[in-house]
């Protein structure tokens, strides 16, 4: 094991349910076959191959820059695709922990919600109950019957707690559907009171799946796009590269001129100072502008 | 016909009252079905991915003018718009393209619509089902969108009235992802060999039907990953690899010609009083002679000439009156 830490448990220890599915374990093949990450991460494991030098046939390039090529593909294509698709997970685990926190989309509170309507419900039909056989078909067992289906459909879909509500949402069918499918109750399902306040539930639910969503292509697009791509440029090229050129004993053998020298040509200016011939590796790293 | 005649006027707060109303619902519906969205947030986020490594490539590309890694860096700009432009389309496109394709040519050998089937619609049997159909869940796609504007301003411009929009505030919107068969020969050959649950969408797994399930599921994925796969990462980076020199070559040739400097062709400072066509050779390639065919040599052409060009705005600025003595 490279790393002293269990990367598995500490995900779990996390709870970040959504991150999890990137786990290559049975249960996520098909999620990670669906969402395309089995293929870019294919994708990008043929770029860097391809970017072998000996592959390299290019003879306007110099050895060090079909090495410095090959160092820049594994950093952005596997370093920045994991982390891509990482950030991307991370992103949609950390919005959901923060809008699960919402008073609006806990279960308890729509099962109370439910609760009360119900009962306003069965107070009004036996205020409005003529007779005493009436008032006894409206009784308190009948509607505590109604209140315990509604709350077991809600635990079967959506779960008894807040806790990875979302996740379940997005990945798991926590779906409308469903619940109303688990629900089964006519009755309830054609009462105008039950029906919008569980619909305004849903949609809250779903537009917060969708809020999350978008949060997740924030995360990976400002990690595996901005942050990546700029170290990759700054960093990588100009500060790591020629470390690596000196460490794997790579030498650039061309001369590279900086701008016009002095000398007998129409480009020359009286007054216009050339600039220093660069020629090795240390001065080329420390030239560079960051 | 003009605007007073149909009523504009009087009618264009109801007008706008409804189109409000309409991009509301539409609004709603889109923040609620987030199933596109799901199944697709890694190619939307690839999307605007590629678009912003493409363009800090390409700051970093032009911060790097003037350093020795600049030729190296344009190179690598040219690079990663080829590979991140065009490996996006050849991936991503192409294999939702060709899953889509194959998984409609699944579904219609079977003759499977995946509207609700007529039963569900008749039946009495399950009362739950038979309530979520009758009750027709709101939808609100675009051509729907697009139908009730279209309603609106033909209205308007018959002169009728304005027909009233449902404001679906409030209203949970969601699909039932009903399937059924179109074909009863194919429905009881399926039922034969318990295969119906298999096309559902709702993952209805049985035992028996498990393998036959995953293969319907996977068989698109795969068949689109395997082009996707060669295109993108093997053809695309070997056509880079071989042939983005030359895209370099063509573009920095370009640059350099826009300001004058060109290994071999002619240039703006051609003059009668000017030097001969080989004194126009960058100072480079006359330094090194080594290097004249390279096309680093017209890259640092152009270099030079962005330095000559920046240094002769500063040399001249506070005198701009004055000819330039390089080119008098």
């Amino acid at each position: 094991m490279l790393l002293p830490i269990n990367t598995n448990k500490l995900i779990r220890g996390l709870s970040l349910p959504i991150t999890q599915k990137l786990l290559p374990r049975r249960e996520n093949l098909l999620y990670l076959a669906e969402s395309a990450v089995l293929t870019r991460l294919a994708i990008a494991g043929v770029r860097t191959w391809q970017n072998n030098p000996r592959k390299n046939t290019n003879p306007e390039q110099t050895q060090l820059e079909k090495y410095n090529a090959l160092w820049e593909r594994c950093f952005v294509e596997i370093f920045g695709t994991l982390g891509y698709m990482f950030t991307m997970h991370l992103g949609q685990d950390i919005m959901a922990k923060f809008l699960e926190r919402s008073a609006a989309l806990n279960p308890k509170n729509l099962k109370e919600q439910l609760k009360k309507l119900l009962e306003d419900t069965q107070k009004a039909s036996a205020s409005a109950a003529t007779s005493t056989l009436d008032k006894a078909s409206k009784s308190n067992p009948h509607n505590l019957i109604r209140i315990s289906a509604v709350n077991s459909a809600l635990d079967k879909v959506y779960g008894d707690s807040h806790h990875n509500l979302i996740s379940r949402v997005l990945y798991d069918r926590a779906t409308p559907a469903n619940f109303w499918k688990e629900l089964n109750q006519p009755n309830l399902m054609t009462d105008p009171a039950i029906r919008k306040a569980i619909d305004t539930y849903t949609a809250r639910l779903n537009r917060a799946g969708s809020l999350t969503l978008i949060a997740g292509i924030g995360a990976a697009v400002l990690f595996g796009g901005v942050i990546i791509q700029w170290l990759n440029d700054r960093v990588i090229g100009p500060l790591v590269e020629p470390f690596l050129g000196q460490l794997f004993g790579l030498v650039d053998n061309r001369t590279y001129v900086v701008s016009a020298s002095s000398g007998d040509s129409p480009f020359n200016v009286p007054g216009l100072k050339p600039k220093p011939r660069v020629t090795n590796l240390s001065e080329m790293s420390r030239t560079f502008r960051c | 016909m003009n605007l007073s005649s149909i009523g504009l006027p009087q009618r264009l707060p109801t007008l706008l009252k409804n189109t409000g109303t309409i991009a509301r619902n539409y609004g709603q519906y889109v923040s609620q079905n987030h199933t596109a969205l799901r199944a697709n947030v890694l190619i939307f986020s690839s999307l605007i991915l590629v678009l912003s490594r493409i363009g800090i490539s390409r700051v970093s590309a032009k911060k790097a003018q003037g350093s020795p890694d600049g030729a190296f860096r344009y190179r690598e700009f040219i690079r990663t718009f080829i590979r991140e432009a065009a490996g996006w389309t050849l991936s991503f496109l192409l294999l939702r393209s060709i899953e889509r394709v194959v998984r409609l040519g699944i579904q219609r050998a079977f003759q499977i619509s995946l509207k609700p089937p007529p039963e569900v619609l008749k039946a009495t049997k399950n009362a739950t089902e038979n309530l979520i159909h009758r009750s027709q869940m709101p939808t609100f796609r675009f051509k729907e969108v697009r139908q009730a504007l279209f309603e609106q301003f033909e209205a308007l411009f018959k002169g009728e009235p304005l027909p009233p929009v449902a404001d679906l505030s409030g209203k949970s919107f969601y699909n039932t992802n009903y399937f059924s068969f179109q074909n009863t020969r194919l429905y009881n050959e399926a039922e034969r060999f318990n295969l119906i649950s298999a096309f559902s969408p709702q993952g209805n797994k049985l035992s028996t039907t498990e393998k036959m399930q995953n293969f319907f599921r996977y068989a698109p994925i795969l068949v689109g990953s395997i082009p996707a796969i060669f295109l993108s990462g093997y053809a695309l980076e070997r056509f880079n690899i071989d042939h983005s020199q030359k895209i370099f070559d063509a573009l920095t040739q370009r640059q350099a010609n826009k300001r004058g400097f060109t290994a071999t062709g002619s240039s703006p400072f051609n003059s009668p009083s000017a030097p001969s066509p080989s004194q126009k050779i960058p100072p480079i390639a006359l330094m090194d002679p080594a290097l004249t065919s390279s096309s680093d040599d017209r890259f640092n052409a152009f270099l030079s000439g962005v330095h000559f060009k920046q240094q002769q705005r500063e040399q001249h600025a506070p005198r701009a009156h004055k000819p330039i003595p390089a080119l008098t």
